[in-house]
Protein backbone atom coordinates (compact mmCIF):
# COMPACT_ATOMS: atom_id res chain seq x y z
CA UNK A 1 0.00 0.00 0.00
CA UNK A 2 1.52 3.25 -1.14
CA UNK A 3 0.74 6.66 0.77
CA UNK A 4 -2.14 8.81 0.57
CA UNK A 5 -1.26 11.84 -1.00
CA UNK A 6 -0.96 14.90 1.71
CA UNK A 7 -1.35 12.37 4.34
CA UNK A 8 2.05 10.30 4.57
CA UNK A 9 1.25 8.76 7.52
CA UNK A 10 -2.01 6.94 6.22
CA UNK A 11 -2.49 3.93 3.38
CA UNK A 12 -5.32 2.77 2.14
CA UNK A 13 -6.18 -0.32 0.23
CA UNK A 14 -8.96 0.72 -2.36
CA UNK A 15 -9.59 -2.46 -3.75
CA UNK A 16 -10.06 -4.51 -0.23
CA UNK A 17 -13.23 -6.95 -0.47
CA UNK A 18 -13.67 -5.87 -3.79
CA UNK A 19 -14.24 -8.69 -6.46
CA UNK A 20 -11.98 -6.68 -8.90
CA UNK A 21 -8.68 -7.22 -6.70
CA UNK A 22 -5.73 -8.39 -8.27
CA UNK A 23 -4.62 -11.82 -6.85
CA UNK A 24 -1.83 -10.28 -4.83
CA UNK A 25 -4.51 -7.70 -2.84
CA UNK A 26 -6.41 -10.74 -2.30
CA UNK A 27 -3.26 -12.84 -1.02
CA UNK A 28 -2.54 -9.39 1.33
CA UNK A 29 -6.18 -8.87 2.51
CA UNK A 30 -6.69 -12.64 3.71
CA UNK A 31 -3.35 -12.64 5.51
CA UNK A 32 -4.13 -9.10 6.90
CA UNK A 33 -7.31 -8.32 6.80
CA UNK A 34 -9.84 -11.50 6.57
CA UNK A 35 -13.53 -10.54 5.48
CA UNK A 36 -12.74 -7.11 4.79
CA UNK A 37 -15.94 -5.15 3.44
CA UNK A 38 -15.82 -3.58 0.17
CA UNK A 39 -15.53 0.14 -0.61
CA UNK A 40 -19.00 1.18 -1.08
CA UNK A 41 -19.57 0.08 2.96
CA UNK A 42 -16.30 1.04 4.62
CA UNK A 43 -12.85 2.24 3.49
CA UNK A 44 -10.18 1.35 6.05
CA UNK A 45 -7.40 3.77 6.62
CA UNK A 46 -3.75 2.24 8.77
CA UNK A 47 -1.13 4.26 10.13
CA UNK A 48 1.99 2.51 11.39
CA UNK A 49 4.11 6.02 11.14
CA UNK A 50 3.25 9.23 12.41
CA UNK A 51 2.89 12.35 10.25
CA UNK A 52 6.78 12.54 10.00
CA UNK A 53 7.47 9.07 8.71
CA UNK A 54 8.61 7.42 12.25
CA UNK A 55 7.34 4.45 13.28
CA UNK A 56 4.65 4.28 16.02
CA UNK A 57 5.75 2.72 19.34
CA UNK A 58 4.77 2.58 22.81
CA UNK A 59 7.32 4.29 24.13
CA UNK A 60 6.35 7.71 22.69
CA UNK A 61 3.57 9.91 22.94
CA UNK A 62 1.10 10.88 20.26
CA UNK A 63 -1.98 13.36 19.18
CA UNK A 64 -4.32 12.79 16.60
CA UNK A 65 -6.04 15.42 15.79
CA UNK A 66 -8.86 15.70 13.00
CA UNK A 67 -12.54 17.09 11.90
CA UNK A 68 -15.15 14.45 11.19
CA UNK A 69 -14.89 12.14 8.20
CA UNK A 70 -16.99 12.17 5.32
CA UNK A 71 -19.53 9.08 6.15
CA UNK A 72 -21.99 7.60 8.40
CA UNK A 73 -19.96 7.17 11.20
CA UNK A 74 -16.40 6.35 11.90
CA UNK A 75 -13.92 4.99 14.45
CA UNK A 76 -9.98 5.13 15.26
CA UNK A 77 -8.81 1.78 16.71
CA UNK A 78 -5.35 0.92 18.03
CA UNK A 79 -3.74 -2.83 17.40
CA UNK A 80 -1.22 -3.93 18.71
CA UNK A 81 1.69 -5.65 16.69
CA UNK A 82 0.08 -8.78 17.06
CA UNK A 83 -2.96 -7.17 15.11
CA UNK A 84 -5.02 -7.82 17.74
CA UNK A 85 -6.36 -5.09 20.00
CA UNK A 86 -3.43 -4.54 22.83
CA UNK A 87 -2.95 -5.96 25.58
CA UNK A 88 -4.66 -4.27 29.13
CA UNK A 89 -7.77 -3.40 30.99
CA UNK A 90 -7.60 0.15 29.98
CA UNK A 91 -11.07 -0.21 27.91
CA UNK A 92 -9.24 2.56 25.81
CA UNK A 93 -8.38 0.81 22.23
CA UNK A 94 -11.26 2.64 19.83
CA UNK A 95 -12.97 5.97 19.82
CA UNK A 96 -15.50 7.10 17.42
CA UNK A 97 -18.01 9.48 16.02
CA UNK A 98 -20.43 7.95 18.42
CA UNK A 99 -17.91 9.11 21.46
CA UNK A 100 -15.66 11.35 20.27
CA UNK A 101 -15.15 14.49 22.49
CA UNK A 102 -15.27 16.77 19.72
CA UNK A 103 -14.88 21.30 20.19
CA UNK A 104 -18.01 22.75 18.54
CA UNK A 105 -16.58 23.40 15.12
CA UNK A 106 -16.12 19.44 15.24
CA UNK A 107 -12.61 19.56 15.20
CA UNK A 108 -10.86 16.92 17.71
CA UNK A 109 -7.92 15.56 19.56
CA UNK A 110 -7.13 12.34 20.73
CA UNK A 111 -4.28 11.33 23.02
CA UNK A 112 -2.45 8.48 22.22
CA UNK A 113 -0.13 7.00 25.02
CA UNK A 114 -0.12 4.77 27.98
CA UNK A 115 -1.52 6.76 30.16
CA UNK A 116 -4.67 9.36 29.91
CA UNK A 117 -3.08 12.45 31.80
CA UNK A 118 -7.15 13.76 32.15
CA UNK A 119 -7.65 13.52 28.14
CA UNK A 120 -11.12 14.04 26.79
CA UNK A 121 -10.13 11.55 24.29
CA UNK A 122 -7.52 8.77 24.54
CA UNK A 123 -6.54 5.38 23.06
CA UNK A 124 -4.56 3.67 25.47
CA UNK A 125 -0.83 2.23 23.57
CA UNK A 126 -0.33 -0.19 27.33
CA UNK A 127 1.35 -3.56 25.81
CA UNK A 128 0.96 -2.42 22.33
CA UNK A 129 4.75 -2.36 21.59
CA UNK A 130 4.72 -1.08 17.74
CA UNK A 131 1.58 -0.41 17.00
CA UNK A 132 -0.67 1.03 14.52
CA UNK A 133 -4.04 2.75 14.08
CA UNK A 134 -7.11 2.54 11.27
CA UNK A 135 -10.17 4.18 10.72
CA UNK A 136 -13.13 2.77 9.44
CA UNK A 137 -15.07 4.87 7.47
CA UNK A 138 -18.41 3.05 7.21
CA UNK A 139 -20.76 3.84 4.34
CA UNK A 140 -18.21 6.30 2.78
CA UNK A 141 -19.70 9.53 1.17
CA UNK A 142 -20.03 8.79 -2.74
CA UNK A 143 -16.99 10.89 -3.75
CA UNK A 144 -15.00 8.78 -1.11
CA UNK A 145 -16.43 5.69 -2.74
CA UNK A 146 -15.41 6.73 -5.91
CA UNK A 147 -11.46 7.37 -4.94
CA UNK A 148 -11.65 10.64 -3.65
CA UNK A 149 -9.41 10.92 -0.32
CA UNK A 150 -10.71 12.72 2.40
CA UNK A 151 -9.48 15.02 4.77
CA UNK A 152 -7.34 12.36 7.50
CA UNK A 153 -6.60 13.46 10.84
CA UNK A 154 -2.93 14.14 11.89
CA UNK A 155 -0.96 11.75 13.93
CA UNK A 156 2.41 14.33 15.57
CA UNK A 157 4.69 12.44 18.12
CA UNK A 158 4.89 14.65 20.89
CA UNK A 159 7.95 12.76 23.56
CA UNK A 160 9.12 9.42 23.33
CA UNK A 161 10.24 7.88 26.79
CA UNK A 162 13.71 7.97 25.91
CA UNK A 163 14.63 10.54 24.05
CA UNK A 164 13.35 14.32 23.35
CA UNK A 165 10.49 15.49 21.41
CA UNK A 166 11.36 15.99 17.65
CA UNK B 1 27.22 -23.39 -19.53
CA UNK B 2 25.37 -23.99 -22.53
CA UNK B 3 24.27 -27.37 -20.93
CA UNK B 4 22.58 -25.36 -17.92
CA UNK B 5 20.40 -23.17 -20.20
CA UNK B 6 17.50 -25.96 -20.18
CA UNK B 7 17.11 -26.48 -16.40
CA UNK B 8 17.74 -23.29 -15.36
CA UNK B 9 14.65 -22.27 -17.67
CA UNK B 10 12.29 -25.36 -16.36
CA UNK B 11 13.28 -24.22 -12.83
CA UNK B 12 12.61 -20.35 -13.40
CA UNK B 13 9.29 -21.58 -15.13
CA UNK B 14 8.32 -24.03 -12.07
CA UNK B 15 9.69 -21.54 -9.41
CA UNK B 16 7.09 -18.96 -11.19
CA UNK B 17 4.44 -21.21 -11.41
CA UNK B 18 4.89 -22.18 -7.74
CA UNK B 19 4.63 -18.17 -6.85
CA UNK B 20 1.51 -18.01 -8.27
CA UNK B 21 0.00 -20.66 -7.33
CA UNK B 22 0.98 -19.96 -3.60
CA UNK B 23 -0.17 -16.44 -3.96
CA UNK B 24 -3.87 -17.36 -5.33
CA UNK B 25 -4.74 -20.65 -2.79
CA UNK B 26 -3.69 -18.13 -0.22
CA UNK B 27 -7.61 -16.36 0.05
CA UNK B 28 -8.62 -20.17 0.10
CA UNK B 29 -6.37 -21.48 2.89
CA UNK B 30 -6.65 -18.39 5.15
CA UNK B 31 -10.50 -18.63 4.45
CA UNK B 32 -10.38 -21.88 5.23
CA UNK B 33 -8.95 -21.76 8.54
CA UNK B 34 -11.52 -19.04 9.58
CA UNK B 35 -14.32 -21.28 8.22
CA UNK B 36 -12.86 -24.45 10.27
CA UNK B 37 -12.69 -22.06 13.39
CA UNK B 38 -16.35 -21.57 12.58
CA UNK B 39 -17.66 -24.49 12.06
CA UNK B 40 -15.91 -25.54 15.70
CA UNK B 41 -17.88 -22.89 17.43
CA UNK B 42 -21.31 -22.56 15.82
CA UNK B 43 -21.19 -25.81 13.34
CA UNK B 44 -22.54 -25.50 9.49
CA UNK B 45 -25.46 -24.19 8.67
CA UNK B 46 -26.35 -22.37 11.97
CA UNK B 47 -25.40 -18.65 13.64
CA UNK B 48 -22.61 -18.30 15.95
CA UNK B 49 -23.12 -15.18 17.96
CA UNK B 50 -19.77 -13.71 18.86
CA UNK B 51 -19.31 -12.45 22.29
CA UNK B 52 -18.29 -8.61 22.93
CA UNK B 53 -15.01 -8.14 21.78
CA UNK B 54 -12.31 -6.84 24.05
CA UNK B 55 -8.57 -6.43 24.08
CA UNK B 56 -8.64 -10.86 24.86
CA UNK B 57 -9.85 -11.37 21.67
CA UNK B 58 -7.67 -13.51 19.18
CA UNK B 59 -10.03 -15.03 16.86
CA UNK B 60 -10.15 -12.71 13.65
CA UNK B 61 -7.37 -10.03 13.01
CA UNK B 62 -8.18 -6.35 13.47
CA UNK B 63 -11.65 -6.82 15.37
CA UNK B 64 -13.39 -4.16 15.95
CA UNK B 65 -14.53 -3.16 19.67
CA UNK B 66 -17.95 -1.13 18.02
CA UNK B 67 -18.99 -4.38 16.35
CA UNK B 68 -20.78 -7.08 17.31
CA UNK B 69 -19.79 -10.11 14.83
CA UNK B 70 -22.11 -13.36 14.08
CA UNK B 71 -21.16 -15.39 11.52
CA UNK B 72 -22.65 -18.98 9.60
CA UNK B 73 -20.23 -21.29 7.38
CA UNK B 74 -23.05 -22.46 4.57
CA UNK B 75 -23.03 -25.49 2.99
CA UNK B 76 -25.05 -25.24 -0.15
CA UNK B 77 -24.16 -29.19 -1.81
CA UNK B 78 -27.43 -30.47 0.04
CA UNK B 79 -29.82 -27.45 -1.10
CA UNK B 80 -30.64 -23.76 -0.41
CA UNK B 81 -30.01 -22.11 2.90
CA UNK B 82 -32.13 -19.62 4.26
CA UNK B 83 -30.43 -16.81 5.83
CA UNK B 84 -32.44 -14.09 7.74
CA UNK B 85 -31.17 -10.88 9.29
CA UNK B 86 -33.71 -9.20 11.75
CA UNK B 87 -33.03 -5.17 10.63
CA UNK B 88 -32.15 -2.63 13.27
CA UNK B 89 -32.03 1.22 13.57
CA UNK B 90 -28.40 0.93 14.34
CA UNK B 91 -25.93 0.63 11.61
CA UNK B 92 -25.43 -3.51 10.97
CA UNK B 93 -24.42 -5.60 7.49
CA UNK B 94 -24.55 -8.90 6.04
CA UNK B 95 -21.64 -9.67 4.13
CA UNK B 96 -21.37 -13.14 1.71
CA UNK B 97 -17.66 -14.67 1.32
CA UNK B 98 -17.28 -17.10 -0.94
CA UNK B 99 -14.44 -19.72 -0.59
CA UNK B 100 -11.67 -17.89 -2.20
CA UNK B 101 -12.39 -15.17 0.32
CA UNK B 102 -14.29 -12.69 -2.30
CA UNK B 103 -17.28 -10.71 -1.31
CA UNK B 104 -19.66 -11.35 -3.47
CA UNK B 105 -22.55 -9.66 -2.07
CA UNK B 106 -23.85 -7.31 0.76
CA UNK B 107 -26.78 -5.54 2.18
CA UNK B 108 -26.79 -3.08 4.78
CA UNK B 109 -29.18 -1.00 7.22
CA UNK B 110 -29.57 1.81 4.03
CA UNK B 111 -30.13 -0.49 1.20
CA UNK B 112 -32.48 -3.37 3.08
CA UNK B 113 -34.36 -1.43 6.50
CA UNK B 114 -36.73 -4.14 6.34
CA UNK B 115 -33.64 -6.61 6.89
CA UNK B 116 -32.70 -9.98 4.99
CA UNK B 117 -34.77 -12.98 3.96
CA UNK B 118 -32.98 -15.05 1.15
CA UNK B 119 -32.53 -17.94 0.08
CA UNK B 120 -28.64 -18.71 -0.83
CA UNK B 121 -28.22 -21.27 -3.75
CA UNK B 122 -25.26 -22.73 -5.59
CA UNK B 123 -26.57 -22.39 -9.07
CA UNK B 124 -29.83 -20.07 -10.19
CA UNK B 125 -31.47 -22.84 -11.48
CA UNK B 126 -33.83 -23.91 -8.19
CA UNK B 127 -36.22 -26.64 -8.39
CA UNK B 128 -38.31 -25.30 -5.74
CA UNK B 129 -39.43 -21.89 -5.37
CA UNK B 130 -38.72 -19.85 -2.47
CA UNK B 131 -42.28 -18.26 -0.18
CA UNK B 132 -43.04 -15.12 -1.49
CA UNK B 133 -41.11 -12.11 -0.42
CA UNK B 134 -37.72 -14.47 0.11
CA UNK B 135 -35.29 -13.43 -2.74
CA UNK B 136 -32.56 -15.85 -4.01
CA UNK B 137 -28.90 -15.22 -4.31
CA UNK B 138 -26.31 -17.65 -5.77
CA UNK B 139 -23.29 -18.23 -3.89
CA UNK B 140 -20.08 -18.78 -6.48
CA UNK B 141 -18.93 -22.06 -4.14
CA UNK B 142 -20.81 -24.58 -2.54
CA UNK B 143 -19.17 -23.28 1.07
CA UNK B 144 -18.62 -19.93 2.44
CA UNK B 145 -19.69 -17.82 5.30
CA UNK B 146 -22.00 -15.60 5.97
CA UNK B 147 -21.17 -12.62 8.66
CA UNK B 148 -23.20 -9.98 9.96
CA UNK B 149 -22.07 -6.39 11.59
CA UNK B 150 -23.90 -4.57 13.75
CA UNK B 151 -23.03 -1.65 15.61
CA UNK B 152 -22.81 -1.58 19.33
CA UNK B 153 -23.24 1.92 20.57
CA UNK B 154 -23.37 1.26 24.35
CA UNK B 155 -24.42 -1.31 26.64
CA UNK B 156 -28.00 -0.62 26.01
CA UNK B 157 -27.69 -1.33 22.23
CA UNK B 158 -25.77 -4.80 22.67
CA UNK B 159 -29.17 -5.94 24.47
CA UNK B 160 -31.00 -5.22 21.58
CA UNK B 161 -28.64 -6.91 19.20
CA UNK B 162 -29.13 -9.71 21.72
CA UNK B 163 -32.71 -9.85 20.93
CA UNK B 164 -32.34 -9.50 17.34
CA UNK B 165 -29.84 -12.17 17.08
CA UNK B 166 -32.74 -14.35 18.39
CA UNK B 167 -34.97 -13.61 15.14
CA UNK B 168 -32.03 -14.25 12.57
CA UNK B 169 -31.85 -17.35 10.62
CA UNK B 170 -29.28 -19.89 8.94
CA UNK B 171 -30.45 -23.11 8.62
CA UNK B 172 -30.70 -25.64 5.43
CA UNK B 173 -34.29 -25.24 3.69
CA UNK B 174 -36.08 -28.60 4.59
Amino acid sequence: MEPLSGHPEWRSDTTAGSTHADVYTRARIARTGLLALNRDETIYYFAATDHDGKPLTETCTYEITGKPLPGQWWALTLYANDMFLARNDDDANNVGSSDMVAAPDGSWTVRVAATREGAANWLSTRNSSAFLVNIRLYQPDKAVQEGKVPELPVIHRIACAAQSSS
Amino acid sequence: MKRYRGPLLLALVLAVIAHVAVVKLEPYHFMRGAINRNILKGGINSWFEAPRVTSASRTVVHPSPELAYSACVYDLSKGPVHLRVEPMDEYWSLSLYAADAENFHAWNYRTSPQGVDIWLVKSQAVERQPPPGVAVVSSPSNRGLAFIRRHVVDDASWGLITQARKLDRCEAVP
